[in-house]
């Protein structure tokens, strides 16, 4: 009876046999582990009687983004033949692989990060401080790149990623179901209860079934609703990181998530779980099914091509708290045991700077600020309402508390999850979720 | 002719370990070694980053006394093993029984009902997501035909778990297979001389076919508790292990604390303690079978 169990479970826990949602980048379809060895590196390990260096990068990029990057990893090695860099894409189970070749000691030399990533490998080991090589011989200056971007990378003083490209949050609205509606389009500095009537007024009725919502709310995805959270409270644990109780249900994360709940529940202003289902594969705002969507910037360059549609960007509300708006951002790390740290240091500097940031600034926003501004990244018509909220951007909870994926990740999203399914008592869900946060908090 | 016992006795033992043989060498070979690290990464905490740090029985006490989803994913798991292992049973026998019968048609049916338990996996899944749509599923769909508005399926707490073990019998083929081999493996002598006795259909099942069957009862019994205790690719793949926590299997809770919380010491803890669960089940079940299971050869 033991053979199932083994067979099954070992390799699971060693090696990861199922994908962690992770980065907001990480697609999360369901599908067979089908990470690539590293068979190149070893093929070129078994042939190399030349002394190139060797260095392995992994990613969690597939497709096109996965090209792009070989792209620019080929036209480095093109301009230096002594460097051969293999290049692992591993779309599913990445940090369950990445943990499991740390703890083997054999992680890639280069190794994709994204925010939350940063912390929980600052605190518990895995990435070589940066600090040496960007003040050293082949160093960078850091002045050339936006502080408020590169400071994901950061963790308790030490650098231990530079970016590669990053999003925060916006509105885009769809301006023909605005016209529809004779109303005006959404200005900066609107407000999160502006925002709420403006749903209201765009959601669409026949026969009692919505056919067409005001907003499209990011459901119980606990990091995309943390600009609402900042909205009318001081966030969801204490500047610390180490109390949840009194933040996570104080009186303005209750204001809200009563915000949230009616949206859901009360005005149905947003497609709730089963319609997003019922839609899913099918982008509802490309369709015109929702107004209105809270979202990064990655659709954009798709909604572009769409010549039916004719959408604008707005910046997040503000709320009694001001504005607040968070990033997504992916950066490069090196490994703390890489035999090649220099070496991988200056592929990570071709990559961040002008060799990367010219391809990658094409479908993102990069941080490196000359390439930026050829980009239009400040002044482009779509792009403005994201780069001018960079000021307002903040820290989010797993950069406060390292331990927030077992404390309050699981409980607030618990939470969320009861807000969704049902008109329920808000208060008395926080209240339960931060008492199970600081529980696992003090374990 | 008889022999001596003990040679009969070497021999089959030789046999026996002939026959598991490729799963002892698999074992020892790739399964003993990880198997005892993780034995004693469970007495440890680790994170997988920082070197493992000697902690004693705390993951077990932990787990027995303050871990607020242990018992409760316990008695998921047990809930979905209790109804889908006896339901995957009789659905599975009354199956075999009718395609026991030999009618034009029989050997393509069979492959159908086999079919399905070979297609499996995370595709199937993902193709029972969309089964369960509320708003176009294929189920609600066709209630919906009848004028029913079908429930939430896995998306509602209350339905989530009910309708992972009615997905279960998508699988139920494989047992088809194995009951089938059982039914044709009963002599027609015994069925000839029962109706010469005037047995009638359901007493020669209940004194003939069932008795008979009871090793491949025993063999689908076993093997059904072992996999339903394990289930996790529906949690993981579906539903998360919610909506609510209403699908949290006991696997799902271990891989969460390993791979979303980073203990893989408490992780290890909790695979020891489902291992030592599904031993002590698996001893109980095999214990008893000296007074139900009847082996044809056998003297009693």
């Amino acid at each position: 009876m033991k053979a199932p169990f083994l067979r099954k479970w070992i390799p699971a826990l060693l090696i990861g046999v199922i994908a962690l949602t992770g980065c907001a980048q990480q697609n999360n379809s369901a599908a067979p582990d089908n990470s690539v060895p590293a068979s190149n590196s070893q093929a070129a390990t078994e042939s190399g009687s030349t002394d190139k260096i060797k260095l392995r990068m992994t990613t969690w990029s597939t497709a096109d983004s996965y090209e792009m990057q070989k792209s620019v990893l080929d036209s480095y090695m093109k301009e230096h033949p002594n460097v051969e860099i293999s290049f692992e894409s591993v779309p599913q189970n990445y940090d369950d692989k990445l943990i499991a070749q740390f703890a083997i000691g054999d992680a890639p030399d280069i190794i994709t990060v994204g925010d939350t990533q940063v912390p929980i490998f600052g605190k518990n080991g895995g990435l070589a401080d940066m600090t040496p090589f960007i003040e050293g011989d082949n160093g960078l200056d850091l002045n050339e790149f936006y502080e408020d971007i590169v400071k994901y990378g950061q963790y308790q003083g030490k650098l231990y990623a530079m970016p590669k490209d990053w999003t925060n949050m916006a509105i885009i609205y769809n301006k023909k179901l605005f016209d529809e509606a004779n109303l005006p389009y959404p200005q900066p500095g609107w407000t999160w209860e502006e925002m709420y009537e403006t749903a209201k007024k765009l959601t669409k009725r026949e026969d009692d079934k919505v056919v067409q919502w005001g907003l499209k709310l990011p459901g119980a995805n606990q990091r995309r609703v943390q600009p609402l959270v900042l909205a009318y409270s001081d966030g969801v644990v204490s500047p610390d990181g180490s109390k949840y109780e009194g933040y996570m249900n104080s009186p303005g994360m209750i204001k809200a998530m009563q915000w949230y709940s009616d949206a859901y529940h009360k005005d149905q202003i947003t497609p709730g779980s089963t319609d997003t289902d019922a839609f899913k594969g099918i982008d509802m705002f490309a369709a015109g099914k929702v107004a209105m969507e809270l979202n990064g910037r990655w659709p954009i360059e798709d909604y572009l091509k769409d010549p039916q549609l004719e959408f604008g960007t707005v910046p997040l509300p503000v709320g009694p708290n001001g504005a607040n708006n968070f990033v997504f951002y992916g950066g490069w790390s090196i490994y703390e045991k890489s035999p090649n740290k220099e070496a991988a240091w200056d592929v990570i500097k071709y990559m961040t700077s002008r060799g990367g940031s010219e391809i990658f600034g094409d479908f993102g926003f990069v941080a490196y600020k000359p390439v930026a501004e050829e980009k239009g990244q400040a002044t482009d018509v779509n792009y403005k309402s994201f780069t001018d909220d960079i000021p307002n951007n903040k820290i989010m909870p797993d950069t406060l508390d390292p331990d927030y994926p077992k404390t309050g990740k699981p409980a607030f999203t618990e939470a969320l999850e009861k807000i969704l399914l049902s008109e329920t008592d808000v208060k008395q869900a926080l209240d339960e979720a931060a008492a199970a946060a600081d529980a696992a908090k003090n374990k | 002719m008889r022999k001596p016992k003990s040679l009969l006795r070497r021999k089959e033992a030789w046999i026996f370990y002939m026959l598991i043989s490729p799963w002892l060498i698999h074992l020892i070979a790739l399964d003993a070694g990880p198997m005892l690290a993780s034995l004693y990464f469970s007495f440890t905490e680790w994170n997988m980053l920082t070197p493992p740090e000697w902690i004693g029985l705390s993951n077990y006490i932990f787990a027995l006394s303050k871990d607020p989803l242990f018992w409760k994913s316990l008695s998921i798991t047990f809930g979905f093993a209790v109804l889908s292992v006896p339901l995957n049973l009789v659905v599975g026998l009354a199956l075999a029984l009718l395609l026991n019968v030999s009618l034009p048609g029989t050997r393509l049916f069979r492959t159908i009902y086999y079919l399905p338990s070979q297609i499996n996996g995370v595709a199937v899944m993902v193709m029972w997501i969309f089964v369960f749509n509320p708003e176009l599923g294929l189920l609600n769909s066709l209630l919906g035909l009848f004028g029913i508005q079908g429930p939430g399926w896995i998306f509602d707490p209350d339905w989530a778990l009910p309708s992972l073990i009615f997905m279960s019998l998508w699988s139920v083929g494989g047992g088809t297979m194995i009951w089938l081999a059982g039914l044709k493996g009963i002599p027609d002598s015994l069925y000839e001389s029962a109706m010469l006795d005037g047995a009638g259909s359901w007493k020669r099942f209940v004194y003939i076919t069932l008795p008979l069957l009871t090793p491949t009862i025993f063999f689908n019994l076993i093997t059904g508790v072992i996999g339903a205790l394990q289930k996790f690719g529906e949690a993981y793949v579906m539903t998360k292990g919610g909506p609510l926590n209403s699908t949290r299997f006991f696997n799902f809770h271990l891989y969460d604390y390993a791979f979303s919380k980073f203990e893989m010491g408490y992780a290890s803890a909790l695979a020891w303690l489902l291992f030592i669960i599904i031993l002590v089940l698996t001893l109980i079940v095999f214990s008893t079978s000296g007074r139900w299971v009847y082996y044809g050869g056998e003297k009693k």
